[in-house]
């Protein structure tokens, strides 16, 4: 048992590593990153005169965290899957979702830490307050940790339907744009007007990244106790983890490979 | 006329491989649609709903989105192998394309074809129907000519970012960045959100041919916007294809070792 334990930390902190030397991939996101702010700000602050509830300096905040999770969403590969690496792992002594669940969540978590220093720089370099900035990066890291467990489903969720459905690997782009319409990632939902910020609010996306990003800046969840936000997240998590474990079962024996 | 008979042919071949998965087709198409439908709502419910003063925008956040998807989705689906240079530059698979007794840009972009683009390209031609629609059939056709010039950019810009690679290590990267913040401020109303020296900072970048220009002469109206946009975006690809070939000169392969072993 602790042999076992002892195995999936140290997969989880190979990957941390591995997320960590990967200098292409986080040069390009880096380089990305404040186009990414930059854009969806602007576009905010020119065209939302109406009575706002946030800045000019706290939208540049407010766009910035919630990038950082929105790049690094569903981080592990699924084309693993394709090219056999799931056969292969049949095989094997450990179980291929666990490996898989803490990979993933290793890489999540590298990939959001590094991203932090690099959010405090950039409000810095768009003219938004540094200290406020490192301020939210604070506040959001408890957010952050639980949050990248409902990440982590989301992704185990796209890998086991992949076993299942290769042609599932086309939808990992709309799902991706559901967080960032729903999830609030270009504009604050609270400051969106009616029926669409109700709408948008109710969603699990924008439990995923309006709220936390949101109480970051704010100190407070919007329209919501902390009480209840934990217990929205602690809920996707469950739900979807029951899902995985159902959808992996079913998986494990339907799969075909295509490689290996 | 050879070339557009091997491109015909190629298209035919690469059309019935994807015939032969219609699954696989038709969940790429749907995927990709879907992604496209979402990404619309989000932008129109951030800058038209309950914004009634913003409604004078509308044209240009059409004219935007039409000349995204219908000019990325033409290359990528047409000419889907270009996508993959950086990286086959990068990596060496390049090189069988020298080998061989026609262009290698033609070859390197008729070797592959990316079913989920077709949903973008038809969105496109959608909404430029819905621009004839709602602004008239003259916008419409605006609307239609831009949609070619920024596709002739577009194509100078996935040759100019090919040719990256040939003469930067990791190219392949950085012609990620340079086709993403592209795209990105592609689709998004950039032309109206900036405004002095952050708007003349894209004068210096391929926006200026895949959307400013465009726009520009889709919101102008007159023809002689039109023929600048047009004339700007053959340049740009001139440039693009001199570069590339002037790269594919001094080309050294990464993956000499490994050829000259196997």
């Amino acid at each position: 048992m602790i042999q076992t334990l002892r195995y999936y930390f140290r997969l989880a902190k190979f990957a941390v590593f591995e997320e960590f030397s990967n200098i292409p991939a986080g040069l390009s996101r880096f380089i990305l990153y404040p186009v990414y702010i930059w854009v969806p700000s602007s576009m905010w602050i020119k065209f939302n005169n109406g009575p706002n509830h946030l800045s000019a300096s706290e939208l540049i905040q407010y766009v910035g965290l919630a990038q950082v999770m929105q790049l690094t969403l569903f981080p592990t590969s699924a084309s693993q899957i394709a090219t056999g690496e799931f056969t292969l792992s049949l095989a094997r002594p450990r179980s291929w979702l666990m490996s898989h669940a803490v990979q993933s969540l290793g890489k999540g978590l590298a990939s959001r830490f590094i991203m932090l220093p690099v959010y405090i720089f950039m409000c810095f370099a768009l003219n938004s307050s540094a200290t406020q900035a490192f301020k939210n990066a604070i506040h959001f890291l408890p957010c952050m940790l639980l949050v990248s467990l409902v990440d982590l489903q989301w992704s185990l969720l796209f890998s086991n339907s992949i076993l299942l459905w290769h042609n599932v690997t086309y939808f990992r782009m709309p799902v991706n744009k559901l967080f960032l319409i729903f999830g609030g990632v270009i504009g604050p939902l609270s400051e969106l007007s009616e029926p669409w910020k109700s709408l948008f609010i109710a969603t699990p996306f924008a439990d995923f990244i309006f709220q936390p990003t949101y109480y970051s800046l704010k100190g407070h969840f919007y329209q919501m106790q902390p009480a209840q936000w934990v217990m929205r997240i602690f809920t996707q998590f469950v739900v979807m983890g029951i899902l995985n474990i159902i959808l992996f079962r079913v998986a494990r024996k339907n799969h075909l490979s295509y490689g290996g | 006329m050879k070339l557009l008979k091997f491109a015909f042919l190629a298209l035919r071949y690469n059309c019935s491989a994807q015939m032969a998965n219609p699954v696989n087709l038709f969940m790429g198409f749907l995927g990709m649609a879907i992604n496209n439908v979402f990404f619309m709502l989000g932008l129109y419910a951030v800058l038209f709903g309950g914004k009634p003063q913003n409604a004078n925008i509308y044209p240009y956040f059409l004219a935007a989105s039409t000349l995204s998807f219908f000019a990325w989705g033409f290359v990528h689906f047409f000419l889907g192998g270009l996508s993959k240079l950086p990286e086959q530059i990068d990596n060496g698979t390049f090189e069988e394309f020298l080998g061989m007794p026609r262009s290698p840009i033609a070859l390197a972009a008729l070797s592959d074809f990316n079913p989920p683009s077709l949903a973008d390209f038809i969105q496109g031609i959608i909404c430029i129907g819905l621009g004839g629609y709602l602004f008239g059939f003259n916008f419409g056709l605006k609307l239609f000519c831009a949609s070619i010039i920024a596709s002739i950019a577009v194509l100078g810009l996935y040759i100019f970012c090919g040719s990256v690679s040939f003469f930067v290590r990791r190219g392949a990267a950085i012609a990620t960045v340079i086709m993403h913040s592209t795209l990105s401020f592609s689709i998004y109303p950039t032309g109206i959100i900036f405004s002095g020296s952050a708007k003349l900072l894209f004068y210096f970048t391929p926006v200026l041919f895949t959307t400013l220009l465009p726009i520009d002469a889709i919101m102008s109206g007159n023809w002689h916007s039109f023929l600048f946009a047009l004339a700007m975006a053959l340049l740009f690809l001139f440039f693009s294809v001199q570069l590339f070939n002037f790269g594919t000169k001094r080309y050294e392969s990464s993956s000499f070792v490994s050829l000259k072993g196997s």
